[in-house]
Order: C-alpha cells, then structure tokens, then sequence
C-alpha cells in the first residue's frame, strides 16, 4: 500500500473504531436510573415490578 | 385502544436491535461499490461529513421523534407526526413511515432469502468446480423462479417463504423475546464472520490459491485519497445517498423502536452508540472484504466493470467462484461466514422494518401481536410475490426505486423542517436532551435547524433534476438531458426505449449493430447482435414468435426483429408503480378511520 492510503485507512479506521468503542462503553457503564422499575427495560424490574 | 405491551429487554439489547436495523446488506455490498465508484478514498471524507451533518442529526429527530410519540401511546410516525403538528397534512406525510417498511420489506426479505439459499449452497459445496461463468449462470437461474438449482420445485419462492415465515415468527415474539433476542445473536456473529473475512482478506498473498495480487492492492486502491473527486456533485449526492441507506433514514423503523423508550430515558447515547457502531462495521468491515478480494483475484480494471452492474451483481454472481479458490473446506466455512454476515445482517433490518406495521396494527386496531405479525407476514407475501416472479421484468427496481430511494429522502426532508420549524427546535432540543446520557454539543442546534433541512432539499431537488451523465455544468435555464435515474426521467419513462407498448405484436432493436448469429437455446430464440461500441446485446423470445433478421443484417434502434406477441416490460414497471400509489393511499385510508377512531374515544 502506498503512504498516503496507509495513512488515510489507519487513521479513519482508528476514529470510527475508537468512537464506537467509545459510545459502547459509555453505555455499558451508564449509572442506572434511580427508580428502575420506571425505565424502559423489562430485565431492570425487580420480580415485585415486573409485568 | 388496545395495551401494545411490547417492551425493550436491554439497553444492551434496544441499541444491537438499532444496530442491527442499520447494518444491512449494502454495508457489505453497497458501499465498498460506491466507494470505488466515486473516488476510492476520497469517497470517506464526503461520506463522514454527511454523517455529521445528515446521518447524526437525523438519528436525533427519529429517536426523539420516536420517543416523544411513544408517551402518547403512538409508536409509528402518522400519529407521532399528528402529536407534533395539528396540521391535517403531517399525518399523511407519517404515512410514509408505513409505506416504505412493508414495500422494502416486500423486496428485501427476498435478497434476504437469497443469503439464506446461498449459505445452504456454500455448505453443500454446489459452488466446488464451478468457474466463474457457471456460478454467474447459477445465480441467474436462481432468479428464474421456474428453473431449480437444489431439486426443489419454485426453490426461489420456497426460500423466500421460509425467509418470510421466520420474520413473521421472530417478529410474533414481540421486541424483548423476538427483535431483541434474534439482534443479540445476529449482531455478534456478523462480526465475528466479517474479522474472519476481513483477515482473510488482507492477508490474501498474490501466488497463494490463485490471487494474482496482494489483498492490500485492494485496500490500496479503495483508500488511495483522490482529493480531485470532491468537487464532484456525484460524490458528494452518492455519499449522502449512502448515508441515508446505511442508518435506515427516513424510513419509520428508527421512530418506531425508539418510540418505546421512555421519557426519563436516554435516547441521545443510544443513537450515537448504535450510530457509530453501524460506521464501524460498514468502513472498517465492509471496506476489507469483497473489494480486496475480489480485486486480488480479477485485478482493479475487472472489478471496476464488475461493480458498474451494483454490489448484488459482485456479492452473488463472483465471490463464490472466488472463495473456491480456497479449497473446498474454507470455501464451504468462507461462503456460510459471508452469506451468513450478510443473511444476519438483512434479518436484523427486516425485523426493524416489520415492528412499524405490526405496532400500527396494534395500536390503531387492537390486533393481537401474532395476528399483527401474520398481518405484516402477509403483507409482505403479497406485495413480494410480484418481485419474485417478475424480478427480471424491472419490478424489483421499481420498488427499489420508488420505496428504498425516493420515499426516503422526500419523508427525511419534512421530516427535519417538522421538526426544527414547526414542533419548534425549542421544544426538539429539549426531547434530544431530556434524560440523556452525554452532553449534546450546542452547535447541533444550528446544524439542526439550518444545515440539515438543507442538505435534504438540495439532496431531493438534485435527485429531481440530475443531468444525464451527472455532467453539472450541462444545467442552464434552457434545459439539459435528465440522467435516465432522476425522478423526472424516470416518471417520464425515459429509460424504456422503443418498446413503450404495452401489449406489441414487433419487437424492436434497442440499439443499433450487427445481427452476429440467431440460434435456439433451452428452447427460446435467441439474436445475438454486436452494437457499435463492440459489446454484445442479445435478444430472447419464445418458441412461437418469428425471428425477422438474420445473420450480418444490419439493425438501427427501433427496427422491428422480431414478429409475435408481446408483453413489453413497461407494463409491468407500471402495473409495479400502480400498486405502490394504491398501497400508499390504502394506508391513508387506514390511517384516517384510524384517527376518527381516536377521535370518537378521546384518545387523540
């Protein structure tokens, strides 16, 4: 591969990559919502909430 | 109103779901074609500036469209639309919403159903000892549902009923059990058999299983930046255009899962979450394995002609030929992980594409989920059969055309001047904002409000008007040919050429050249004529109608060659275009007995 292409793929690969990881983590590793048996996700709601 | 009880079971689980909804087949098979077709490496910066300033923009309006309808108990656009704007029209344009799911999906669900019958083949080993003409022939027989690759009668209709029938299940399932579950699997194995291709790729070394080149000759050219190309129109309409397929815009099925996050929830996150993760697997996976392969086995000029027939073309009638250079074991794992990834990659869309219908059904006439699944299921039957029997008759591009094009640029485009000038970008940047996770920078409120609504209309009124040969500086007040792929030319069917009847009793050339043999094959009659430029046109009748050139004749376009009866394909292109026009009103008429519905309960 020439430089210039090298360079171009490494350094567009490596933005998306790293903002993908970036914004997975983020919600990965997101504080949960004070009451969540209010939230949208039925595996959140303790057994009593759960419908 | 009926309870629509369906509910995300995840976080993790709603943004693989969107995801999986983005990452579709042109991630694979679309893109790396656009790219090589408009500048290789300079393709990207067009590309990810329309992601900042049209694809993130727009996830913003369709989650927070999605989630601010959802309070109200609508989780499709019509009535999301009716909530933001109490003008009559905007639930008519949330039509589309509908519309362009159930078409797409008509046509979508029977690609889908080819990856499906193409891991069957892979694993078979029906592909070992074939060259590369046999497995082309292979794939055109496929689409000829009257001919059988497998021994089975109607294989094509077989296959695109299972594919069908498993939606339909997957989808009665609901989003927690169903969408969700299937996501949580599909996603993962997709990118695991795109590492898998992705290596195999690179690492391709010319002299090895046959490649004539290194597999990095392909990502050379792919990447090789050509900063000449950005002042090109084409690019910059292509990138946007591929921006636009690649994260499902405009089509309703994002408005539709995000309409079942509630209000506290975030939503900004998620959407650049799975907006991001949908980049990711389209430039970094999508870009390493059908180019670099292809391109070490047939070389860049052969590629190039290759990708000129679309992605679809490369994707079924070349890389099986080419993962049989292999050997037979990894050609059989290469060609399950391949059209696996792209079988994975279809479902996880057509399931996005089935949830709008089924929660309209749901919510506006109290169907129970399975029925609403079968319904959707049904649908889709309906309308698909045509593209399946009359695929080569141009009725799949019409749908293509029309629904997976053309709709969704028109609903993006009222879709962000609703939502930044009428709903109010006040009241829009506080539902992007409210609950969210990060910090949403405030330069996205101009871009929303200017910058988008925009870049829409320009990219609607350039679609409208696009010059033949996208030659820009051939536009003047006094007129220009059309591109035979701008909306204009193609109401005016300017692509059909001579055979614009619909019922004929001549066929007539449709390029001048020289008559090069007649013959008989597979019991049709076939002319052979050689055009100017030297390439091959070849013309097939039935048995019963009468060749009336023969060899050395010479043809100009419009003569008639052959005698009989015929059925041209205009009209089947415009019985195709007929069914979309009375499918779109069917759905208004829906919608309106729906909202008098509302009305007489007091639920609107």
């Amino acid at each position: 591969m020439n430089s210039s292409a090298l360079l171009f793929m490494i350094i567009t690969q490596a933005i998306i990559t790293g903002l993908m990881l970036y914004f997975f983590f983020r919600v990965l590793f997101a504080k949960p919502k004070v009451d969540i048996n209010e939230d949208s996700y039925a595996d959140n709601d303790s057994p009593v909430g759960k419908h | 109103m009926a309870e629509n009880n369906l509910r995300w079971g995840s976080r993790i689980g709603l943004i693989l779901a969107m995801a999986g909804n983005a990452v579709g087949l042109g991630n694979f098979l679309r893109f790396p074609v656009q790219a090589v077709q408009n500048g290789g490496g300079a393709f990207i910066i067009p590309y990810l500036v329309c992601f900042l300033l049209m694809g993130i923009p727009l996830l913003f309006i369709e989650w927070s469209i999605g989630r601010f309808g959802g309070q109200f108990g609508h989780h499709t656009t019509p009535f999301a639309f009716n909530r933001m704007s109490k003008a009559r029209m905007w639930k008519y344009i949330g039509v589309f919403g509908i519309f362009s799911n159930i078409t797409i999906a008509a046509y979508y669900c029977y690609i889908e159903s080819w990856t499906m019958s193409y891991v069957y083949h892979s694993a078979m080993g029906t592909f070992a000892g074939m060259d590369q003409n046999s497995v082309a022939a292979f794939f055109d027989n496929y689409l000829n549902v009257f001919t059988s690759t497998t021994g089975i009668p109607f294989e094509a209709i077989v296959f695109f009923l299972v594919c069908l029938v498993l939606n339909t299940w997957v989808l009665s399932r609901g989003l927690s059990g169903g969408v969700e579950k299937a996501a949580k699997i599909g996603m993962p194995l997709l990118i695991i058999f795109g590492i898998f291709l992705a290596v195999k790729a690179i690492f391709l070394k010319a002299g090895q299983d046959g490649a004539v080149y290194d597999g990095t000759v392909g990502l050379n050219f792919l990447w090789t930046p050509q900063y000449s190309s950005l002042t090109n129109p084409k690019v910059w309409l292509a990138a946007a255009g591929q921006i636009f397929f690649t994260l499902s815009l405009g089509q309703g099925s994002v408005q539709c899962y995000a309409a079942y996050v509630k209000k506290k929830d975030d939503i900004a996150l998620n959407a650049m979450s799975a907006g991001w993760m949908n980049e990711f697997v389209e430039v970094v996976l999508g870009s390493a394995i059908i180019i670099p392969i292809s391109i070490g086995y047939l070389g860049i000029d052969k590629v190039i002609e290759l990708t000129s027939f679309g992605g679809l073309g490369l994707g079924f009638r070349t890389m099986p030929f080419l993962f049989q250079q292999w050997g037979s074991v990894l050609a059989a794992v290469a060609g399950v992980a391949f059209f696996g990834l792209l079988f994975f990659a279809g479902i996880t869309s057509s399931l996005a594409m089935g949830t709008p219908v089924m929660s309209f059904l749901i919510d506006e006439f109290n169907w129970r989920r399975s029925r609403a699944a079968m319904g959707f299921g049904f649908s889709v039957l309906l309308l698909g059969l045509p593209t399946v029997i009359f695929f080569q008759k141009g009725v799949f591009d019409e749908y293509d055309y029309w629904a997976g094009t053309v709709s969704l640029v028109v609903f993006a485009m009222f879709e962000a001047i609703l939502f930044a000038w009428v709903f109010g970008l006040k009241k829009g940047w506080k539902e992007i904002t409210a609950g969210a996770d990060i910090k949403v920078p405030v330069i996205f409120k101009f871009i929303l409000k200017y910058v988008t609504p925009v870049i829409l209309i320009l990219v609607f009124v350039t679609s409208l008007i696009r010059p033949a040969n996208d030659d820009w500086s051939k536009v003047s007040i006094t007129g220009w040919e059309l591109h035979p792929e701008s909306i204009i030319a193609k109401i005016r069917n300017d692509h059909v050429g001579p055979n614009c009847e619909y019922f004929a009793d001549k066929y007539f050339a449709e390029t001048a050249g020289v008559v090069d043999s007649v013959y008989t094959s597979e019991e049709k009659k076939v002319v052979s004529v050689i055009k100017q430029d030297q390439s091959v046109k070849t013309y097939e009748t039935s048995m019963e109608n009468i060749v009336v050139v023969k060899k050395g004749d010479r043809v100009d376009t419009g003569m008639a060659i052959i005698s009989g009866s015929f059925v041209n394909n205009v009209f089947y292109v415009d019985m195709s275009r007929l069914l979309l026009v009375a499918l779109f009103f069917s759905i208004c008429v829906l919608i309106f007995i729906a909202y008098r519905k509302r009305k007489k309960e007091g639920t609107i």
